[in-house]
């Protein structure tokens, strides 16, 4: 039974090990809401003012958080600083100060929810971060009332 | 004693934007505005 108590240990000393880091961005966007293949009355009649065709807009806020255990040379999951550039290149450059659904080539033909957003936004990030870093979960904030939580 | 008060009541709105000028060229209100000048416009949440 010795090893089986040594495994069990083990595991909870790294599971009471793990940390989740957030670094939070923001961008400035205009979007609409609508559905193409609908007419202008049924665009209007299920998203309301998030339909007009003159666009309203947000300051979108953005957690990023990261999973993992404080390296034990540096006690970090992963700089955030580091962290920060690689957001800002990779998607807050694409967003801020534009119209999602004209401007963001990876919202091409989705509707421009926070919900498809921040899928979109997991999809852009992932493939740019370092293979030891795990992503845990984004939350995007399109007003301090609303917000999205995605665990990919 | 001062029994003047101020009260405030906070509202908010979300809206799109753009900072412009129709009587320079592209290239000074991009020079001036920089993003906030992008023709497709961009937004905010507004608290008043």
């Amino acid at each position: 039974h010795i090893p089986l108590i040594c495994v069990y240990l083990c595991r909870n000393f790294q599971v009471k090990q793990m940390v989740y880091i957030t670094r939070i961005e923001h961008f400035n966007a205009a979007h609409r809401l609508f559905n193409a293949n609908w007419s202008r009355e049924k665009n209007e009649e299920v998203f309301g003012k998030c339909a007009n065709e003159n666009w309203h807009g947000h300051n979108f806020e953005l957690y990023v958080t990261l999973k993992g255990m404080p390296d034990p040379d540096t006690g970090f999951v992963y700089d955030v600083k580091k962290l920060s550039l690689i957001v800002k290149e990779h998607v807050i450059d694409k967003l801020d100060h534009m119209n999602l659904n004209m401007d963001v080539d990876f919202m091409s033909g989705k509707i421009c929810s926070i919900e498809n957003l921040v899928i979109a936004i997991w999809e852009q990030l992932t493939p740019h971060l370092p293979g030891k870093v795990e992503l845990h979960c984004l939350k995007l904030y399109e007003t301090p009332r609303i917000f999205v939580e995605y665990y990919g | 004693m001062n029994n003047r008060v101020a009260v405030y009541r906070k509202e908010h709105f979300n809206a799109a934007h753009r900072l412009n000028n129709p009587a320079w060229d592209e290239v000074t209100n991009t020079r001036v505005f920089g993003k906030c000048n992008n023709p497709h416009y961009h937004g905010h949440n507004y608290e008043l």
